[in-house]
């Protein structure tokens, strides 16, 4: 059986640019992808143009195929019927996803309309339930508030539970917690471990942290300059790096923070990669 | 530690409030001005030599206690010593000299730097500003400071816009170091920039205070980057220390709660390494409301009746390392 997304030959050019060359990958349902590199390395380019979320002025092409569908070769109403459906993206600043007209409650129950017909009375219910199970307290309290009167951490869970609402067979988060505290980071990353737990599709995630990737991810794209230098399961290259790139990052990893004995090695003083 | 008579910086019991903004009806109603408590009874002494790490959340109060050192901010209360003269209240006027001596070095290396400056004109402006040597020696100076910082010397008359992330972090690096100041005060150098990058800003860092000798107060988040810089670290928590010490020591045995927690949060790198940060319940308190006790009590897994009701004073464990925490105070002070 095909994987549930299977990524074959994409390119992403901005203009007359490419700035992702021909890349293959694929996830398939109860995998964790994480596709990690630097800024620039366009792996954000990547993760969103592959659902067709890419800037007005960039231009995916290659076959992206969903659930059996090419995502690159359908209208954008098609598509987006898709998106509303099957897929879902946590981006890295809740604060800007959200919108800052509407209350907490409005956007809930509109996502929650959008999956099936319902009361809204319903619909409110079923987002205070929602909200109640990514660890939010007084949830009818939270529905009533608009996005700028949340924390960074509690706008993120609001933010995982609007992803979580539609039931997505691939749910895509972008750096999800790059813009947050470390301590509410650790709080984000517990919540998305038991939420990938539960799911039952794929997960995709697209971030510079190798410390999330080896505590999220079951296998790993390493790109560099628009390209996937290395990728397979995460034990493996993490435990034997092939790539000379992906050594290199590696080597920058502040592993002694977690063993006292050792001293911290020489920081490798090569040129940018980039 | 032996203290050297007297210490380069020091600051003894600072505090800060800014006023926050109010209604026309609060104002009407003349409710009392609120104001948010953004540094609390930090004092902090920096020798000769040293380099001091300041790590904590958002909202910790660490940047203002970077601005404070750099004149930018003055103190509500307390004093800040420079080589033992007092220069809390400086006059604007007569901050200049004192500028030859305390650097700052700051987060974006895309809007800290005049955009229609070239490289060249950048470096050299403090130099100007403080009339150092002729104009040839200072355009000899510039180069030097370059070399310095390892920035190629073809980028002498590039725009900042024309450079990247960890090129312009160097020429901010440079202009600091241009006039040779004693101290260095860097509010979150990397955090802009990319981790490889990070690397090679870091090892300039370390490399400039081995061969110059100057001070660096280092403000980050993130407690790897500290610990590649500082001999010593503080940390702080809602606007206060609440621990401070050696860095290697403070990170193998943390004393405070908080210190804890925010060792435990770093993400470990191995796969095979479970990943078990200390538990924090909610988000931080709010600088707004006045807070009794402990700063970290709302959050700490360990909070007793004492810690609501009494403000815990920095205790002296002996070893370099204090900690303003009750419950460390009588479990793991040294009989």
């Amino acid at each position: 059986m095909s994987p549930l997304l299977d990524v074959n030959g994409v390119t992403i050019s901005y203009g007359d640019v490419e700035v992702v060359h021909p890349l293959s990958f694929s996830v398939d349902r109860g995998e964790v992808l994480g596709i990690v590199g630097e800024s620039g390395s366009g792996k954000t380019s990547v993760g969103l143009g592959m659902i067709g979320l890419l800037p007005r002025n960039g231009r995916a092409t290659g076959e992206v195929m969903f659930e059996g569908r090419n995502l690159l070769a359908m209208s954008t109403g098609e598509l987006r019927r898709i998106r509303r459906r099957s897929i879902s993206v946590i981006m890295q600043n809740p604060a800007k996803a959200l919108d800052p007209c509407y209350t907490v409650g409005a956007q809930f129950v509109e996502i929650l309309r959008l999956r099936e017909p319902m009361s809204r009375r319903a619909a409110r219910a079923e987002a205070e339930q929602r909200l109640r199970q990514v660890g939010i307290a007084a949830p009818a309290h939270r529905l009533k508030a608009y996005p700028h009167e949340l924390s960074g951490g509690m706008a993120q869970r609001v933010m995982v539970a609007l992803c979580l609402a539609t039931n997505p067979s691939l749910l895509v988060a972008d750096e999800p917690t790059s813009a947050l505290d470390v301590t509410i980071q650790a709080q984000i990353l517990e919540l998305l471990k038991s939420v990938i737990a539960d799911l039952s599709g794929a997960v995709a995630i697209i971030t510079h942290d190798f410390g999330i990737v080896a505590q999220l991810c079951t296998k790993v794209c390493v790109m560099n300059a628009g390209r996937i230098v290395e990728a397979g399961p995460v034990a493996d290259v993490f435990a034997a790096p092939q790539h000379e790139y992906t050594r290199h990052l590696l080597s920058l990893l502040p592993g002694h923070l977690h063993h006292d004995d050792q001293t911290r090695p020489a920081r490798d003083e090569a040129e940018s990669p980039i | 530690m032996i203290k050297s008579p007297t210490p380069l910086l020091q600051l003894t019991n600072v505090h800060k409030a800014y006023p926050v903004a109010q209604g026309l009806g609060r104002r009407l109603r003349r409710e009392q001005r609120r104001v948010a408590r953004a540094v609390d009874e930090v004092s902090l002494t920096i020798e000769p030599g040293q380099s001091v790490g300041i790590v904590g959340e958002s909202g910790s109060g660490k940047t203002t206690v970077a601005r404070m050192i750099l004149g930018l901010v003055e103190p509500t209360s307390g004093r800040v010593v420079f080589e033992g003269r007092d220069v809390t209240h400086v006059p604007h006027a007569q901050r200049r000299r004192l500028g030859r001596d305390i650097q700052g070095v700051f987060q974006d290396p895309y809007s800290s730097l005049d955009p229609r400056q070239r490289v060249r004109q950048i470096i050299r402006e403090p130099l100007d500003i403080h009339r150092i040597g002729t104009s040839a020696e200072r355009d000899m100076r510039v180069r030097e400071l370059m070399d310095q910082v390892a920035l190629p010397r073809r980028y002498l008359h590039s725009y900042p816009h024309e450079l990247s992330g960890g090129l312009r972090q160097r020429v901010g690096i440079a202009t600091a170091l241009a006039v040779g100041p004693k101290l260095i005060v860097a509010d979150e150098p990397v955090s802009a920039l990319d981790v490889s990058v990070q690397a090679q800003i870091l090892t300039l860092l370390s490399e400039i205070r081995e061969q110059t000798g100057i001070s660096i107060v280092f403000i980050s988040h993130d407690l790897a980057a500290v610990a590649d810089v500082c001999d010593s670290i503080a940390v702080m928590c809602l606007g206060r220390v609440v621990e401070s010490g050696p860095t290697r020591q403070v990170y193998q045995r943390p004393r405070h709660p908080y210190t804890q927690a925010l060792l435990s949060a770093v993400l470990p790198t191995d796969p095979a390494t479970p990943y078990r940060p200390i538990k924090l319940v909610g988000d931080p308190p709010s600088p707004l409301e006045p807070l009794t006790g402990c700063v970290f009590r709302s959050r700490c897994g360990q909070a007793e009746a004492i810690c609501a009701e009494l403000t815990p004073q920095a205790t002296d464990f002996g070893d370099g390392q204090h900690a303003s925490c009750h419950v460390a105070a009588r479990i793991l002070a040294p009989r």
